[in-house]
């Protein structure tokens, strides 16, 4: 590992990261990191992937047309464009991140004024349009989040990390596959690492009860109490996790 | 300690695997600090074959269970129900129905550019304005008081011409019975002129102002 926590896999598409617990220093000695395999693909990887595939080719002249009618002031290209990737913005970025649909509605239809503002101004990268409406849509979601005081998983300071890495997958032509995989990836591996912070029963109730949605009387039998017992493991289960999220985990890119 | 053989655990009974695993999850919370006092307790409890210690729990905690509870099910609100819905839509985020998103896209595309206001211009502006405004009514009430005051000069001129002392021969002013000195005086009579007519155009200003 390096100076800044990353470790050297050359042409490995795999980076491992590193959460640092909030109370890494409790009681005076070092709780161990997290580390966690992510699955990274290079620039080159992606460039000669994309090279390779005819397909893809084709999909992103015809989607080079459509961006230069859109920017032309065509609006039916542009509603073309937000037509296919809106929904793959709403699922991978924004309701994971909002973490409420009626916000990530919100955050969507924001996202669309902006793009009908600012198309004229969208350059042509040769990567398509969804990693720059990927961009936006994040910037529109960081304002929401710092502007509405909800419980959520994800703060500001996330999302600002998070717009920085889309930015640079923006130069390095990362695809809309990719960019959604690492958007998932990313959600999955912050509810992780807040699950991880907590009690193993309190984790255990949260996955069976919120997040498998079982009923109640199941994940009772499973934890072994009662079913009134289990509504208070779970207040206490959530309240823990909240305070865990309170400080979070710092995730340290690593990478070749 | 080997003084005091009462807390040596001496013919301890073996523990079953399920009290093992529970007492390290104890061990475990209490290493860790993640874990509240009452949970603490609550697992200390199953340890001793309680049901989760049910009188280490509040009513105020067993209320607000209940009531997170009921808005999990969709009945009311609750701050940590907002939590868990975000976590269930991080782990397994939904699609958004076609119908909601055909009209968040046509709400966009229908919508008229914005116009933005430049508020510092639009502030400027009015402060123009409203010195111009003053500016011209202050030019209008001089204006105003200036022809009010001609008027009312008009109004008085017949009277003020009635009134009005005429200019008239110095003659009056003199003892005819005495003889000027052909050398010298004149100070004298010069000064008595100009004291008398100085005296009628004093009465003369003061007719047409209107004083008198």
């Amino acid at each position: 590992m390096n100076s800044q926590g990353r470790v050297a896999t050359p042409g490995s598409s795999l980076r491992l990261v590193a959460e640092v617990p909030k109370d890494a220093n409790v009681y005076g000695r070092a709780r161990p990191s997290i580390l966690r395999l992510v699955h990274s693909p290079s620039t080159s990887e992606v460039a000669s992937a994309r090279a390779l595939d005819p397909v893809r080719i084709a999909e992103l002249a015809a989607e080079r047309e459509l961006a230069e009618r859109a920017k032309a002031g065509d609006r039916r290209a542009l509603a073309e464009l937000l037509r296919k990737y809106g929904p793959i913005l709403y699922r991978s970025v924004l309701l994971p991140r909002l973490g409420s649909e009626a916000m990530a509605q919100d955050a969507l239809a924001d996202t669309y004024v902006r793009v009908v503002e600012k198309f004229v101004h969208f350059e042509w990268r040769g990567c398509g349009v969804y990693p720059w409406l990927r961009v936006v849509a994040m910037r529109i979601a960081l304002d929401m989040l710092r502007s509405r005081k909800r419980e959520r998983l994800f703060e500001p300071d996330d999302l600002v990390r998070a717009i920085d890495m889309a930015e640079r997958d923006l130069d390095d032509g990362l695809d809309v596959r990719l960019c959604e995989e690492r958007d998932l990836e990313a959600s999955k591996a912050k509810l992780d690492s807040g699950l991880a912070a907590i009690n193993s029963r309190y984790s255990l109730a949260i996955r069976l009860r919120v997040l498998e949605e079982k009923s109640r009387e199941e994940v009772a039998a499973t934890l072994g109490v009662t079913v009134s017992t289990l509504d208070v493991v779970l207040h206490r289960a959530l309240k823990a996790l909240k305070k865990a999220l309170g400080g979070d985990a710092v995730e340290e890119e690593v990478s070749p | 300690m080997k003084n005091r053989p009462e807390l040596e655990l001496v013919d301890a009974p073996q523990p079953s695997k399920k009290q093992l695993a529970v007492a390290t999850e104890v061990v475990r919370a209490m290493v860790g600090g993640t874990i509240d006092r009452l949970d603490n307790e609550a697992l200390l409890a199953l340890v001793l074959g309680d049901d989760v210690a049910e009188a280490a729990i509040l009513d105020e905690e067993r209320a607000e269970a209940d009531a997170l509870s009921l808005a999990l099910a969709g009945q009311g609100t609750h701050e940590l129900a907002e939590l868990a819905f975000a976590l269930r839509h991080a782990a397994l985020p939904r699609e958004l129905d076609e119908l909601t998103h055909e009209r968040l896209l046509r709400g966009a595309l229908h919508r008229k550019p914005e116009r933005r206001v430049y508020w510092p211009l639009v502030s400027g502006m009015v402060a123009l304005a409203a010195g111009v405004l003053l500016f011209l009514g202050s030019a209008t009430l001089e204006r105003t008081k200036r022809e009010e005051a001609a008027l009312s000069l008009q109004r008085l001129a017949p009277l003020v011409a009635a009134t009005r002392i005429a200019p008239r021969s110095t003659e009056a002013l003199f003892d005819r019975a005495l003889a000027f000195e052909l050398r010298g005086g004149e100070s004298e009579r010069v000064e008595r002129i100009v004291a008398s007519r100085a005296s009628d155009y004093r009465a003369n200003r003061f007719t047409r102002w209107g004083v008198k």
